[in-house]
Formats: C-alpha cells, sequence, structure tokens
C-alpha cells in the first residue's frame, strides 16, 4: 500500500472516531430525513408537482451543515498534528510532504463524502419514493459534494496557515460567516445603498462557492432561472441552464483546487 | 336571417365531389360549379392548391384528403357566410407575418363551422376576421418551428363575436388571440409550448372553461375588458422572467372559480382589476401551487376577494411588485400551506389569522435585481433578524382573518409517483455508507 | 554520515544559523550542545529537512533538499516530545513500520529488549503510556528501521531520573557502527553517550572536540555551597576569598566556592579551624549553562 494511502487510511479512521463528527452526521441524516418526509407537500395537481419550496429546505440544510462539517475536521488536521508534536515526526520519517498533505486531504474528503452520502442517500431515498424527480436529488448530490471539497479545501488550507487548531477553526468559522450570509447580506446592502452594476451581482453569485452552489441547484430546479428574478432570467438566457450549473460547477471546482494548491504549497515551504 | 336562408338553402343542395374517382380535379373547379348549399366531397389525396370559398357550401375532406399551400399565401380562404370546412389536412401556408399568411383565412363570414382539421406547417392557424357565430371545434393546429417573434398566431379572433371555440389543440405557435370580441365561449381547448395561450383584450361578457394551457410564456392574459368568467382551467408551467399562468390588466367583473394554477413563475398576477368602482373581481376554489409567486400584484390593486383557494407550496404565496401589502383585498377561508397555527375550535379553520409577511421578499421586491438571491440563505437570515428585531418588520402581505388548516385537495400518497428504483439505489449508498463506517473506523487497527 | 556546508537559517530578522560547517563520520558519537536558542532544534529541523535552509547539507550521500525522502530513510529520529497519537501501542508500531515499510517484527523485538513486551501493553492507548515509555517506543523505532544514523532531540529531557537512566543505557547499547547526533543541555547526557561533543552559540559552532578535552577543562570542579550563621557570614565570606578560590558566589542564605571534587572538605575543615560554625552544606555538579558560561566564556550575547 501506498504511504498516501496509509495516511488518507489513518486520517479517515481519525476523522470517523470523533464522536462530533458522528454526531454532526446523525443530526444531518435526522435533519435530511425531516425535510424529505415532513417538508414538502404530497400533493400532485393534474400531474404537477413543484419542488421548489422543498428544496429550499434542503438547500438550507446542506449550506448549514455542509461547510462546517467539512471545516472542523480539515481545520484540525494539521493545526493539531503540528500542536501536538505528531507532525513534525511524521514528516522525520521517509515520507514527501505531498504524501502528507494528500493523505489529510484524501482522508477528510472521505469521512466527509461518506457522511453526506449517509444523509443525503437516507433523505434522497424518502424523497424519490415521496415523488422527487431522482435526477434533481443526483444532481444536489453532486453539488454538496462539491460544496463539502470546497470546504475540505478551505479548512486544510487554514489548519497550514494557522498557528494553532482554535485559530484555524476560527478563521474558518469566520470565512463560513462571510460566504455563506453576511458576504451576500454586504452585496445586498451595497446594491441599496449605491445601485452596484447587476454583473456584480452574477459575478458574486458564480465567485462565491456558497452562492455557486446555489445557482447550481436552482438551475436543475428551474430551467430558466425566474426563481432568481430577472438578473436569473438573464443569466439563464446568456448560458442555459445547463450553462449556469456548468459554470457553478466550474467555480466549485476551482475553489477546491486553488486552496488545496495554496495549503499545498504552504505545507510545503513551512512544514 | 341570413342563417335561416342557408338551411332552406341545403334542403335541395347537391353533392360534388373532387379527386381519384370524383367528378373534379381539383378543389377549386368544385368550389366554381358549386351553388349556395352545396356539399363538396373530396377524396384522399394531396391537393395542391389555394382554394377560396365565396358562396356558403360545405367542405367536406376524407380521411387522408390534404390541402397543401406549398409554403405560399393562405392556404383555404373563406369569404362566404355559414360555411362548414371539416375533415382536411391544411398545411403548408406562407411565413408572411404582416401579410398574415394562415391555414384557414374567414372573412367577413358569419355562421361558419371550422372542425376536425389538422393544419400543420401553417404560420397562422384559424384566423376569423370579422366574422361572428363561428364555431371552431376539434382542430388541431401545429405551428411553424420557427423563432418565437416570427411564429403567427394559432387561432385568431378578430371582431367576431359570440363565437366558439370548442375541443381545439394549439402546439407550438405564437397566441390564441381574441380581441374585440364579445360573448365568446372557450371550452376544452389545449394551449401549449406557445407564447400567450390566450392573448385577450377589448372583449366582455366571455367564458372560458376547461381549458388546459401548458408551458406557454403566459397562460391568458385578460386585458381592457370585463365579465369574464374562468371555471376549471389548468395554467401550468408558465415559466420565465415574464411567465403567468392568468393575467389581468384593467379588467372587471372576473369571475375564476375552480381554476389550477401550477408551477408558473407566477400564478395569478393583477394589475389596476378591478379598474371600475363599485365592482369585484371573484377568485374562488382555485387551487394556487407550486408557483414562484401564487398571486402577484401591483401595489394599489384592490377590491379582490379571494375565498376558499387553497394556496400549496409555492416559494412564495403572495408578492406586491416593488413590496408593499395586499390588505386592500379580501383574503377570507383559504387554505395556505405556511400557515403554522392549530385548530383548538375544531372548525376547520386555525385558531389564529395566517400573517404573511418576509422582509426578504420585500426587500426582493422593492430591489428586482435582488431576486437573484433568492433562496439564498442571507435571505433567510433577513427574515431571521426581522423577527428578532421588530422594528424591521415590513408590513404583512396578506393577512387571512380564517385560513383553513387542511387543504381539501386529495392527498396523493408519493409512493404511486416515486420511483422505488432510484430510491432503492440511494438507500444502498446510504446502508453502504453507514455500514462502512464501523470497519473504516477500525483502519489501521489490528493485522490486515 | 552527515555533511553541513556554509548551512544559515534566518527566521526574519534573526540569524539563528550562521553559515555553519560540519561532517560527522560513520560510527561516531556526537552530542549538539548549547543554550536554549542556540539553535539545536533549528539544526536539527534542517537535518530532517522539515524547513528550508541556504548553504548544502546531505545525510548518507543524499542531498537533503532536493532528496529529503532518500535523506529520511537514512535516519531514525526521536523528539524530545513524542507525538501525540489517536491509537492504540499496537497500532502506532504497525502504522509507523508500515509507513517505512520495515518489518514490525524487527520493531518489536527492539521493544523486547528495551523490556516494553508488545503482547503486554499492545491494546493499551498511546496516550496511556508513561513519558519513559514512549521515548523507547520511539527509540525501537528508529532502531527497528535498521539506520545508520539516530537523531535525538533532548530526548530526555522530560523524562524523571529513572527512566532518563534507563534510556540512556538503552542508548548506549546501540550498535558501534550507528551514528547518533544527540542534542542535549544535559552534560550528564553527554557524558555518557558522546565522545565528540560540538557546541553551537550564536549560529556557529563555538566547541568542537573531544568530551575529554572538556572535561579538561572544567576539571573536576564543583561549587560547594555552605550555609553559616548570619552573624558570621560576612567574616566566613573575606576568609573564603583570602582563599584564592576561583571563584566566590553567593545566594541569599549561602555561600559557594568553586573547588575541586577532591579538595571540597578542606574548605569545610578551614572553616571549622575558624571557628565559623557551618550549619549546613552541599554540593553542586556544574550545569551546561555554567559550563558554557564560565569555562568556555560564553556569555549571553547582548
Amino acid at each position: 500500500m501506498s504511504r498516501t494511502m496509509l495516511f488518507v487510511q489513518r486520517e479517515l479512521a481519525g476523522s470517523l472516531r470523533a464522536r462530533w463528527f458522528l454526531a454532526y452526521s446523525a443530526v444531518f441524516l435526522a435533519g435530511g430525513l425531516l425535510l424529505a418526509t415532513f417538508g414538502m407537500g404530497d400533493i400532485t395537481v393534474y400531474g404537477f408537482r413543484g419542488f421548489a419550496k422543498a428544496f429550499t429546505g434542503l438547500v438550507h440544510l446542506a449550506l448549514l451543515f455542509v461547510p462546517l462539517m467539512a471545516l472542523f475536521p480539515a481545520a484540525a488536521a494539521i493545526a493539531e498534528d503540528r500542536e501536538s508534536g505528531a507532525l513534525e515526526y511524521v514528516l522525520a520519517q521517509p515520507v514527501t510532504f505531498g504524501e502528507v498533505y494528500a493523505g489529510k486531504l484524501g482522508g477528510v474528503s472521505l469521512a466527509v463524502l461518506l457522511s453526506m452520502t449517509l444523509g443525503f442517500g437516507a433523505a434522497g431515498a424518502v424523497a424519490v419514493l415521496r415523488g422527487v424527480p431522482p435526477g434533481l436529488v443526483a444532481i444536489l448530490y453532486a453539488f454538496v459534494v462539491l460544496l463539502a471539497l470546497v470546504f475540505v479545501a478551505l479548512g486544510l488550507c487554514f489548519s497550514t496557515i494557522a498557528g494553532s487548531r482554535a485559530r484555524a477553526v476560527t478563521f474558518g468559522i469566520l470565512v463560513w460567516l462571510v460566504l455563506v450570509a453576511l458576504g451576500t447580506l454586504g452585496v445586498m446592502v451595497a446594491f441599496v445603498r449605491w445601485g452596484l452594476p447587476e454583473q456584480l451581482l452574477v459575478t458574486w453569485s458564480f465567485l462565491n462557492p456558497v452562492e455557486a452552489f446555489r445557482m447550481g441547484v436552482v438551475s436543475a430546479l428551474d430551467a430558466d432561472l425566474s426563481l432568481l428574478g430577472p438578473v436569473g432570467a438573464r443569466v439563464a438566457a446568456r448560458f442555459g441552464a445547463a450553462g449556469t450549473a456548468t459554470l457553478s460547477g466550474l467555480s466549485l471546482a476551482a475553489w477546491v483546487a486553488l486552496p488545496g494548491l495554496i495549503g499545498w504549497r504552504l505545507f510545503r515551504a513551512h512544514g | 336571417m341570413k342563417r335561416l336562408g342557408v338551411l332552406l338553402l341545403s334542403v335541395q343542395a347537391a353533392q360534388l365531389t373532387v379527386g381519384p374517382g370524383g367528378t373534379y380535379a381539383s378543389i377549386q373547379a368544385a368550389l366554381d360549379a358549386a351553388r349556395p348549399g352545396d356539399t363538396v366531397r373530396v377524396a384522399a389525396g394531396v391537393y395542391h392548391e389555394h382554394p377560396v370559398i365565396d358562396r356558403p357550401v360545405v367542405l367536406l375532406g376524407a380521411p387522408g384528403a390534404v390541402i397543401d399551400g406549398d409554403g405560399r399565401g393562405v392556404v383555404l380562404t373563406v369569404n362566404a357566410a355559414a360555411t362548414t370546412v371539416r375533415g382536411f389536412i391544411i398545411r403548408g401556408s406562407g411565413a408572411n407575418q404582416s401579410r398574415e399568411h394562415a391555414g384557414i383565412l374567414v372573412t367577413d363570414a358569419d355562421g361558419v363551422i371550422i372542425a376536425d382539421n389538422r393544419l400543420e406547417d401553417v404560420l397562422f392557424g384559424i384566423y376569423l376576421k370579422e366574422s361572428d357565430h363561428a364555431v371552431v371545434e376539434a382542430n388541431e393546429i401545429v405551428g411553424k418551428n420557427l423563432a418565437m417573434p416570427l411564429r403567427g398566431d394559432g387561432i385568431r379572433l378578430w371582431y367576431s363575436h359570440e363565437g366558439r371555440l370548442n375541443d381545439n389543440r394549439v402546439i407550438r405557435s405564437r397566441d390564441v388571440v381574441i380581441w374585440f370580441c364579445n360573448g365568446t365561449e372557450v371550452r376544452d381547448n389545449l394551449v401549449r409550448d406557445s407564447r400567450y395561450g390566450l392573448h385577450y383584450m377589448y372583449s366582455d361578457h366571455n367564458r372560458f372553461e376547461g381549458n388546459r394551457f401548458i408551458a406557454n410564456h403566459v397562460g391568458a392574459f385578460i386585458m381592457y375588458s370585463s365579465d369574464i368568467t374562468f371555471r376549471d382551467n389548468l395554467f401550468a408551467d408558465a415559466r420565465g422572467t415574464t411567465g403567468r399562468g392568468l393575467g389581468f390588466k384593467d379588467a372587471d367583473g372576473i369571475t375564476a372559480i375552480g381554476n389550477v394554477l401550477v408551477k408558473n413563475a407566477v400564478g395569478i398576477s393583477i394589475d389596476n382589476s378591478p379598474t371600475s368602482v363599485d365592482v369585484v373581481n371573484e377568485f374562488r376554489d382555485n387551487v394556487i401551487a407550486y408557483n414562484d409567486v401564487g398571486v402577484w400584484m401591483l401595489p394599489s390593486v384592490h377590491d379582490n376577494h379571494f375565498v376558499g383557494n387553497q394556496f400549496i407550496d409555492n416559494v412564495q404565496p403572495v408578492g406586491i411588485s416593488g413590496g408593499g401589502t395586499a390588505l386592500a383585498n379580501v383574503w377570507r377561508d383559504n387554505y395556505w400551506s405556511e400557515y403554522a397555527g392549530f385548530d383548538e375550535r375544531r372548525d376547520g379553520h386555525g385558531d389564529t389569522p395566517f400573517v404573511f409577511e418576509r422582509l426578504s421578499d420585500d426587500l426582493l421586491a422593492k430591489h428586482e435585481p435582488l431576486l437573484l438571491f433568492n433562496l439564498s440563505l442571507a435571505a433567510s437570515t433577513l427574515n431571521t433578524l426581522s423577527r428578532v428585531f421588530p422594528l424591521l418588520q415590513p408590513q404583512p402581505i396578506v393577512v387571512d382573518s380564517l385560513p383553513r388548516i387542511v387543504p381539501t385537495l386529495s392527498t396523493e400518497v408519493g409512493a404511486r409517483h416515486g420511483s422505488p428504483l432510484a430510491a432503492a439505489g440511494f438507500l444502498a449508498a446510504a446502508l453502504v455508507a453507514a455500514a462502512s463506517v464501523p470497519r473504516l473506523r477500525r483502519l489501521g487497527r489490528g493485522k490486515s | 554520515m552527515i555533511r553541513v556546508g556554509g548551512l544559515t537559517k534566518r527566521f526574519g530578522m534573526h540569524l539563528i544559523l550562521d553559515r555553519l560547517d560540519l561532517s560527522v563520520t560513520k560510527g561516531e558519537r556526537v552530542a549538539l550542545l548549547g543554550l536554549n536558542g542556540a539553535g539545536k532544534t533549528t539544526l536539527m529541523r534542517c537535518l530532517l529537512g522539515l524547513i528550508p535552509f541556504d548553504g548544502s547539507l546531505s545525510i548518507a550521500g543524499q542531498d537533503v533538499r532536493a532528496n529529503g525522502r532518500e535523506a529520511r530513510a537514512r535516519l531514525g529520529y526521536v523528539p524530545q516530545r513524542a507525538p501525540h497519537f489517536d491509537g492504540s501501542f499496537a497500532e502506532m508500531i504497525e502504522f509507523f513500520t508500515r509507513l517505512r515499510g520495515v518489518e514490525p517484527a524487527a520493531v518489536e523485538s527492539r521493544l523486547e529488549s528495551l523490556g516494553l513486551a508488545p503482547a503486554e501493553h499492545g491494546e493499551k492507548p498511546v496516550r496511556a503510556l508513561s513519558g519513559g515509555m514512549l521515548q523507547k517506543v520511539l527509540l525501537a523505532l528508529a532502531l527497528g528501521a535498521d539506520v545508520p544514523l539516530l537523531l535525538l532531540d533532548e530526548p530526555t529531557a522530560n523524562l524523571d531520573p529513572r527512566a532518563r537512566r534507563e534510556f540512556l543505557r538503552a542508548l548506549q547499547s546501540v550498535d558501534h557502527d550507528t551514528t547518533i547526533l544527540l542534542a542535549s543541555h544535559r552534560f550528564a547526557d553527554v557524558q555518557a553517550v558522546a565522545d565528540r561533543l560540538l557546541v553551537l552559540h550564536g549560529g556557529r559552532i563555538a566547541f568542537d572536540g573531544s568530551v575529554a578535552t572538556l572535561r579538561d577543562r572544567v576539571g573536576d570542579a564543583v561549587t560547594l555551597w555552605v550555609k553559616v550563621p548570619t552573624d558570621v557570614r560576612e567574616r566566613a565570606r573575606q576568609h573564603l576569598e583570602s582563599l584564592a578560590l576561583p571563584a566566590v558566589l553567593s545566594n541569599g542564605s549561602a555561600i559557594g566556592v568553586r573547588v575541586d571534587h577532591a579538595a571540597r572538605a578542606d574548605v569545610l575543615v578551614e572553616l571549622r579551624q575558624r571557628a565559623i560554625p557551618v550549619e549546613d552544606f552541599w554540593t553542586e555538579v556544574p550545569s551546561l549553562q555554567d559550563l558554557l558560561e564560565n569555562v568556555l566564556g560564553l556569555g549571553e550575547r547582548s
């Protein structure tokens, strides 16, 4: 077995042994099941069902839980080992920095993925049984996974930079707050106050991984994005539903790659 | 009087036959030979011509009788009252919008019956100008496969009163237009994949029943008219920024009962209606479900009575353009899926009024581009903030003093619509994940 | 085994290692001494390739910067503080042996010879092991890999005296062709293990020689502390100074004099003869700090 896989295994097992991680997964599972069971009307009108409202619940659940669930173990992964001296000892073994970093990234990602699959699989099964198109659930799951990976990569990057676990986690939560709510609120306030150009709203919606996630999911739900008002409709007219989803996916992928790369380089430079 | 004359004439009507085995080789030749009231029977076959009917006849197509305009001009022109056209496939009109190239063009001819035809590859489908008492029934109209701005109308009624449109299917067209027509009845038609399912202006005393408007930009839009009844129609899937199931502008005396508005960008939109004083618009027992916005109003709209409707899982049940309230209208006895109260009195109604207010909706309505952030966590944060700080709370959009506690629609069991196979797949993924956790936690423990 | 050329390391404005040159040959046992902050740990980290540096550095012919993994494959490392490891004793052994591609049996036999039977401790969580046991585990892991070089960074700093003795004994029993570099600030450790001393000061090597050489310079000097009644303290002090001893120190209630180990009784006799009553006395072996400051004359750099 390769050394990277050894680190992946070790990190994965470590994450899964953490009690809070299991608790978080359980809450996520319960929340998803509750929403899928009670969060949407069962009424089919002339064969029509709408899922926008039910989906809003799932999207919000995902935005509240997924990033934090990914952030905590990732932020701890390097900083904690550095604090305890374990990192120095591990790096003193015949391994490369890349192997250690990849192991951390892979291990935490797998743990988070497992937890997502458990929660979303169960909630998705209920939702699909209750008439939600499976494709919609699958797309939501795909975007949730991407979102989770974004925050794993960010967390690990902070973990590399920050002096301690506590600081990495604190920084992670701050960034989460900005990405998830404060940033967008700021953009909204700025728009109301100074009338930002529309392009800036669109740019923010694609650049912020949390909003990109929302754009992607909504484009799967509502092909012409009329849910997102006139600007949303213009986005749909310009890129199409598939284009919007692809752009969102690319933005999320960039948010995985960039912090991943930055973290790795910093890790290599400073240990 | 005209009608009676036609009836008398038909007593001694002759039959003319066209096509293989018939007397005439072309339809036009038979029409030219026919006397008023005669019947022209057309055998199966493709007739490349542009017939013009200038005397009252009954033109009957046998199954397989096709009139093909070869992509030029109007295919069939009717200029005589009391004419019947039935049983044809009519195809290949020209594509010039300003010349109104149509499959069937009826001008100044009352009492025409157009039934059981199929119109294909036509710019306009059936176009009636100044022709009262028309019956347009059980036709199927499929427009040319053109970009929306280049298409013509599937059915167009122009200054044609007391018409009947029944059981027609209009697909991939621009609009079904009714302008300047009073006393029309429109029943059991289907319009889909078009622009306006019904484009309606300056027409009074009209009635719409059992029609289905599906996946058009707009289901039906009613302007500058009064005394209009909508019963048991379906308005579904009108999407896009301007998507509306049913829209009203300057419309008085509307009665909308038992309609279903589902999955539209906006279910019902109301602008300056009713426009006259002492007039009320009545919306009763409609189902307004799964729309982005259930009912969308301009701020000054008043005197619409919403009673006994069911608002189910609309992303926003009621919205006001530019923000504000809908309290100048009557809201009573409706079901709202957002309602969170209880029925301790057991009278089928919640014990507390349904009050709908959302800071985010208010803000986003005031600044429409911000709708881009609809469904975001930031928007919900705003609502939470407004609940914590009452100062931020906007005026309620809607207050229903007596909300219903349960919907009266039957709840269908989801499993019948769900896909058990896919569900099993998701469940299996979850189970595999759950089952692997204990094993993965032991990774690195013991020998392996 | 170790070749260091012009090794320079700065942290911001601070120059920690200043153009250091060093060569250690196979089988040498080298002690690295220095005051806190002299750069011992930094040098260790450079040798391990954990931090970037200027200059050249190779271990067993492998360039640390270009070929860090290969260099590290040729050394075993025992840090001052055992790493936190979430898991059992047996898991830790398994993880690190698999990481190095070493036979667990090799480590297990080392453990047994160090008095730690894996069968007995295997299921214990690592955090339940004592510091002494953990340091032995790390030593066993390093030795089990059968590497030509051992790097030890203050390995006994957190151990109680008994554990320290045991650890040093284990270290003494290491194969003679294994090269050892031991960073320490305990002279006793150094004496027990090393035959060559390096003293790091101000980012450079201030002393490089055998232990015997240093001992010669230190001699057998100890510090004898005597406690006398307050009313005669000044008289006692003057008398001791008149004996022209190397140094007379004072620490509140006691007076200290540096004397040869063998001559310490003479001082007491001398005081007795002067009718100065001695209430208490004790001797103190010079600390490394003393050694460096007073013997090598390395004061604080300021």
